[in-house]
C-alpha cells in the first residue's frame, strides 16, 4: 500500500528534526548543578566557589615511598618541573613548603610587627614589656640570631627588634607541630589548575598527564612510589565518567532490550519502525524544548528521561493492539474510541512528572519538562499521525495465554484474591511504622565511596582538619568580615578552653582587621615608656647585642597590612583557600580540627553573619527538604489524580476502584522497604510517584475498557507494562545508585499494578 | 728500545711523584672510610653583636649523608643533618627543632655545604655551588659560590682551605649581608670509635 502524504512528510522531516536536536542542544554534565543548590547568599557563593573557585581548582597529590623510606629529592624536583609544564597547571608546591612564607615574614610582616603581634594587645604587652620578660626576649633574640635561621631573624630584627611580628606565628607553629605528626614516608603537594574543577574535559587531561609524568619518573629513577590524588576535580571527573558510561550503557541496553521485546510482542519490523520513528520524534522534540527553556540539557536528564520511552510507547502500543490490521477508517474510529482513556492516562502521568519537577531537586525540573513534553507530543502523534503511518498489512498478534488466563482467573477467584490482597495490605500497613528515612545524602552516592576513603586517607597525612566543616563568616567589606572573624576567634578560644574544640585555623596571624591593627599599634606605643626602652637597652647590652642597631624601638610605621598585600605575597598559597572575596559579599572560612558541633553552634549562636557550616549537614538538610517537598507533592499529585477521576467517573467508588491497583502497589512497595529496612530517600518517593502515575493509567485503561475487548485491553496493558518495566529496569545496570533506585521502584511498581488490576477492578464488557 | 723506555718513564713522571692537588683528590681525602671527627673553633662576626662570638666543638660525618655538629662552648648545642632532615637541640633551654633541609634556601645552604664537604660528596656540591679550586705550592683553596640566591642579594660564599696532601684546616662562610663565620679545623680522627661516638650522639638527639 502506498504511504500517505502525511507519513511521507513525517519520514522526510524526522532526520531534520533529529539534526536540529543534535546540533543545537548544549549538553551539560556538571553533576553539582544537577544536585546542589544553596538556600542563602553565603551558601550560593560557597556553592559557586566549590564549582569554580580556588577550592575547586586544587588537587592534593600524595606520594608514598613505603614504610621507613623517604621520597627522593631528585625525584621530587624532576617530577615537579614536569607538572609545572602541564598545560593549565598554575603552580605546584609542597604542602609543608615554608620558604615563601618564611621569606614573607622578613619582607612583609616584620614591618607590621606593631600591628599584628596579638589579638588581645593589653594582655600580650603586659607579658612582654616587663624587665625580666625583656631580658628573656633579648636572650631569645641572641639565640635565634645564632641558630640555623639566624639570617631570617636578622632581617626581621633590624625592623622589629622585639620580634613582635613573630608573636602570632609562635602559636601557629605550635598548632602545626601538634597537628603535623605525619610519617615521613609521604611527600604531599598542592597542584592548582587554571580552569574550574568542574571543567571535566580539561581536568581529565590534566589528571592523565599527572599520572603519566609520575609513571615516567618512577621508571626513570627505578622507584616504586605510589601516587594518590584527591580534590574537587577528581570527584568531578569520576562522577561525570560514571554518568557518561551510564548514559551510553543504559541507552544501548534499553534500546536493544526494547527492540527485542517489541519484536517478541508484535513480530514485525515494520511495526517496530513506525513506533520507533514516533519515539525518536518524541525524544528529539523533548530535547529541543528542554534546551529552549533551560539553555542546556543535562546528561542526567537524558539518562533519567530515557525512561520516557517506556511511558510514551504505551500510547502507540494501545493503538496497535486495538487497531492493527484494520482499514484506515475503522482504525481511526477505534483510536477515537480509546483516546479518552489514553488522554486521561497521559494527564495522570503528567501530574506525576509535574510533581516530580516541584520536588525541589534542581535537576528534576528539567526531567519534568523533558518528560512532560514527551508525553504530550507522543499523545498528539499517536492520535493524529500514527493512524496514517499504519497500514493494513501488519500482522494481528494472538494474545499470550497469560493475558487471557489472568483476568479470567481473577474473575473466578476474585473474593479469595481480594482477601489475600487485603491481608497483604494490612500486613503492609503494620510494617509502615518501621519505614526508615535516609538521613545522609552521601548514601545516595555509595559508588564514590572509594574516592571518599582515599580523600580521608590523604588528608590524614596532612594537618587533620575536618574538610567539610568550618565556621563561615561573611561581610559586605573585607574589613567588616575580618572584624566579625575576630569576634569569632574569641568565642572559639573559649570553646577550645572548654575542651570542645581541639584547634582552629583562622586568618590570624596572617591578617587582622585595620581596626585591630591600629589598636595594637596605639596600645604598644602607649606602653613603650622611657623606662621600658631602658630595660630593653640593658637587656641587649647584657647579651652582647648591638644597642645601636637594636635599641631604638621605632614602631611608628603607620601603614596597616591589607588583605590585598597578603594575597599578592607568597603567603597567598597558604590562605587563599580561606577567603572568597566578591564585590559585595566576602566570605572567610575558619577551618576546624576535631570538635563537638553542638558546642560550636551554641558558642556562635546570636552572632549575625556567622554560621557553623557543615557541608554534610547542608546536604542532609537539603535531603530532608527534598523529602518533605516530595511527600507534599506526592500527596498533592495523588489528590489531583483522585479529583480528576472523580470528576470523570462521577462516582467515588469507581474512582477508588480505578486507583486501588496503583495505591496498593505503592503500599506493598513501601511495606517491602519497611520490612527489608531499606532507608528511603526523596528519590524513592520520586520513583514511587512515577510508579503510581503509570499504574493509574492501567487502572483507567482496565476500568474503562473502551474497545470493549478486555483481552485486547489487557494485552495492550501487558505490552505497556513490559516496556515500562524493561526500560526502567535497564537502569539497574547503571553505576549511579540514584538510577538504580528508580529502576527498582518503578519496575516493581508497574508489575504489581498490572497484576492487581484484574483482581481489584471489575471492568465494563461489551 | 732504551729510548722508548726513557720516553715512557718521562711521560709517567707526573703520575708517579709530581701529582698535583685537584678538587677530586681533596674530596677523596675528605671522604671518611667509616666515620670522621674534626675539632673546630668557630668565630662569628655579626653586625648585630657588639663583640665577635666564639664557639667550639666537634664536627662528625659518616657516609653516605650524616653530618653532626656538636658545639661544646659556650653552650652545648647539637645539630645533625641526616638525609634531608635537620635536627637541632639545645639542652640548656630545652630547645628542640626538626625540619627539612631545603638546599635552595640560603639559610640552609651553609649547612648543606658542610654536609657535602664532610662526606666528600662532589656531585652534591656541584649541584648547589659554582666551585673554584686553586692551589699553590703548599696549600689549596676551594671557593664555593651558591648558585641559588635572591635577586637583590649577593650569593653565599664558602671558602675551604688546607695544606697540600692534607684535609681542610680552615673554612669561612661569608653571608650576603656581610656577616661571616670562620672555622679552624684540627685533630681529624677516623675509625670505629668515632662511629660509635657519632651513633651515641645521634641516638641521644633522636631520642630527645
Amino acid at each position: 500500500m502506498r504511504p500517505s502524504l502525511a507519513s511521507l512528510f513525517f519520514f522526510l522531516g524526522l532526520p531534520l528534526l533529529i539534526a536540529i536536536a543534535v546540533f543545537t542542544t548544549h549538553i551539560q554534565t556538571n553533576i553539582s548543578a544537577f544536585v546542589i543548590a544553596g538556600d542563602n547568599a553565603e551558601e550560593i557563593l560557597l556553592a559557586s566557589e566549590i564549582q569554580s573557585g580556588t577550592l575547586s581548582r586544587r588537587y592534593i597529590l600524595s606520594i608514598d615511598a613505603g614504610e621507613g623510606k623517604q621520597v627522593s629529592k631528585v625525584f621530587i624536583q624532576a617530577w615537579l618541573s614536569q607538572l609545572q609544564a602541564i598545560l593549565g597547571v598554575v603552580d605546584v608546591w609542597a604542602t609543608d613548603e615554608k620558604r615563601g612564607a618564611l621569606g614573607a615574614l622578613a619582607s612583609l610582616y616584620a614591618q607590621h610587627g606593631a600591628q599584628l603581634y596579638s589579638r588581645t594587645p593589653e594582655q600580650t604587652l603586659a607579658e612582654i614589656l616587663t624587665q625580666p620578660a625583656l631580658a628573656k626576649r633579648a636572650a631569645g633574640l641572641k639565640q635565634a640570631l645564632l641558630s640555623p635561621q639566624g639570617r631570617m631573624i636578622k632581617k626581621i630584627a633590624v625592623q622589629d627588634p622585639l620580634l613582635l611580628s613573630l608573636n602570632g606565628f609562635k602559636n601557629l607553629a605550635t598548632q602545626f607541630k601538634n597537628q603535623h605528626n605525619r610519617p615521613t614516608q609521604y611527600a604531599n603537594f598542592i597542584l592548582e589548575t587554571q580552569m574550574s574543577g568542574m571543567d571535566v574535559p580539561a581536568q581529565r587531561q590534566i589528571q592523565a598527564q599527572i599520572k603519566a609524568t609520575f609513571a615516567e619518573q618512577n621508571n626513570l629513577t627505578a622507584q616504586a612510589y605510589q601516587l594518590s590524588m584527591t580534590g574537587v576535580p577528581l570527584f568531578a571527573v569520576a562522577t561525570q565518567s560514571m554518568m557518561e558510561a551510564d548514559i551510553k550503557f543504559v541507552s544501548l541496553i534499553s534500546t536493544v532490550a526494547l527492540t527485542l521485546l517489541f519484536l517478541f510482542i508484535f513480530r514485525s519490523f515494520r511495526v517496530m519502525f513506525w513506533v520507533f520513528s514516533l519515539l525518536m520524534t518524541v525524544m528529539a522534540v523533548a530535547v529541543i524544548v528542554t534546551n529552549l527553556i533551560f539553555g542546556s540539557v543535562h546528561g542526567m536528564t537524558i539518562a533519567i528521561g530515557s525512561t520516557l520511552v517506556g511511558v510514551c510507547i504505551d500510547y502507540p502500543i494501545h493503538v496497535l493492539v486495538h487497531a492493527q490490521g484494520m482499514e484506515y477508517v475503522q482504525r481511526v474510529k477505534i483510536i477515537k474510541k480509546i483516546f479518552p482513556s489514553l488522554l486521561m492516562g497521559a494527564i495522570t502521568t503528567l501530574i506525576g512528572y509535574v510533581a516530580l519537577g516541584l520536588s525541589g531537586y534542581p535537576g528534576f525540573q528539567q526531567v519534568a519538562v523533558y518528560t512532560g513534553t514527551g508525553i504530550i507530543v507522543s499523545l498528539i502523534l499517536t492520535r493524529y499521525l500514527f493512524p496514517k503511518l499504519m497500514t493494513v498489512e501488519a500482522k494481528v498478534v494472538t494474545p499470550f495465554w497469560f493475558i487471557a488466563f489472568w483476568p479470567a482467573f481473577c474473575q473466578r477467584y476474585r473474593w479469595g484474591l481480594i482477601g489475600a490482597v487485603l491481608v497483604l495490605s494490612v500486613a503492609g500497613v503494620v510494617q509502615l511504622d518501621r519505614l526508615q528515612w535516609m538521613q545522609d545524602l552521601q548514601q545516595l552516592t555509595p559508588e564514590l565511596d572509594y574516592l571518599k576513603v582515599q580523600d580521608k586517607k590523604i588528608r590524614e597525612r596532612l594537618v587533620s582538619m575536618e574538610p567539610g566543616r568550618f565556621v563561615l563568616v561573611s561581610g559586605d567589606s573585607v574589613e567588616q568580615m575580618l572584624q566579625r572573624a575576630e569576634q569569632v576567634y574569641l568565642r572559639l578560644d573559649k570553646v577550645k578552653q572548654a575542651g570542645d574544640l581541639e584547634d582552629y585555623f583562622g586568618l590570624y596571624p596572617w591578617l587582622l582587621s585595620q581596626q585591630q591593627q591600629l589598636k595594637n599599634q596605639q596600645t604598644l606605643l602607649a606602653d613603650l615608656t622611657g623606662e621600658t626602652r631602658e630595660f630593653w637597652r640593658n637587656a641587649l647590652q647584657s647579651q652582647g647585642l648591638s644597642v645601636a642597631r637594636l635599641g631604638d624601638l621605632d614602631y611608628t610605621q603607620s601603614e596597616t597590612l591589607t588583605a590585598q598585600q597578603v594575597l599578592q605575597s607568597p603567603v597567598a598559597k597558604l590562605i587563599s583557600n580561606q577567603m572568597i572575596l566578591a564585590d559585595q559579599h566576602n566570605l572567610l572560612l575558619i577551618w576546624l580540627t576535631s570538635h563537638k558541633p553542638e558546642a560550636l553552634q551554641a558558642a556562635l549562636s546570636g552572632m549575625p553573619h556567622v554560621q557553623y557550616f557543615s557541608q554534610r549537614d547542608m546536604l542532609n538538610r537539603m535531603a530532608v527538604d527534598y523529602q518533605q517537598r516530595a511527600q507534599i507533592t506526592l500527596l498533592a499529585g495523588l489528590t489531583l489524580i483522585t479529583l480528576l477521576l472523580w470528576i470523570r467517573y462521577k462516582s467515588i467508588l469507581l474512582t477508588l476502584q480505578t486507583l486501588s491497583p496503583a495505591f496498593l502497589a505503592a503500599l506493598l512497595i513501601l511495606a517491602l522497604w519497611a520490612w527489608t529496612g531499606e532507608a528511603i530517600s526523596f528519590l524513592h518517593l520520586v520513583g514511587f510517584l512515577l510508579a503510581v502515575a503509570i499504574c493509574v493509567d492501567y487502572g483507567i485503561f482496565y476500568q474503562e475498557n473502551r474497545s470493549g475487548h478486555l483481552v485486547l485491553t489487557y494485552q495492550a496493558m501487558a505490552a505497556s507494562m513490559m516496556t515500562s518495566a524493561l526500560v526502567f529496569g535497564c537502569l539497574i545496570f547503571a553505576q549511579t545508585s540514584m538510577l538504580q533506585t528508580l529502576a527498582k521502584v518503578v519496575s516493581s511498581g508497574v508489575v504489581l499494578g498490572f497484576l492487581l488490576c484484574p483482581i481489584l477492578i471489575r471492568p465494563k464488557q461489551e | 728500545m732504551i729510548r722508548k723506555m726513557l720516553a715512557i718513564f718521562l711521560l709517567s713522571l707526573p703520575a708517579m711523584g709530581l701529582a698535583q692537588e685537584s678538587i677530586e683528590s681533596v674530596m677523596a681525602r675528605m671522604k671518611p672510610d667509616i666515620a670522621v671527627q674534626i675539632a673546630y673553633q668557630e668565630t662569628r662576626y655579626m653586625g648585630l653583636f657588639d663583640d665577635d662570638w666564639r664557639g667550639s666543638g666537634y664536627l662528625y660525618a659518616q657516609m653516605p649523608d650524616v653530618m653532626l655538629k656538636q658545639q661544646l662552648q659556650p653552650e652545648v648545642e647539637i645539630m645533625a643533618a641526616q638525609g634531608s632532615q635537620l635536627t637541632y637541640a639545645k639542652p640548656a633551654t630545652q630547645t628542640f627543632h626538626q625540619l627539612q633541609i631545603d638546599e635552595s634556601n640560603p639559610m640552609m645552604a651553609s649547612l648543606a655545604a658542610f654536609k657535602g664537604i664532610m662526606t666528600g660528596n662532589l656531585v652534591y656540591l656541584r649541584q648547589l655551588y659554582d666551585l673554584k679550586f686553586t692551589h699553590s705550592e703548599s696549600s689549596w683553596t676551594l671557593e664555593m659560590t651558591a648558585k641559588d640566591h635572591e635577586e637583590n642579594e649577593a650569593p653565599i660564599i664558602i671558602i675551604m682551605q688546607g695544606l697540600n696532601q692534607k684535609a681542610a684546616n680552615k673554612m669561612a662562610v661569608i653571608l650576603p649581608d656581610g656577616d661571616r663565620s670562620t672555622y679552624k679545623l684540627s685533630q681529624p680522627q677516623q675509625g670505629a670509635a668515632v662511629k660509635a661516638k657519632l651513633a651515641a650522639l645521634l641516638q641521644s638527639l633522636n631520642g630527645h
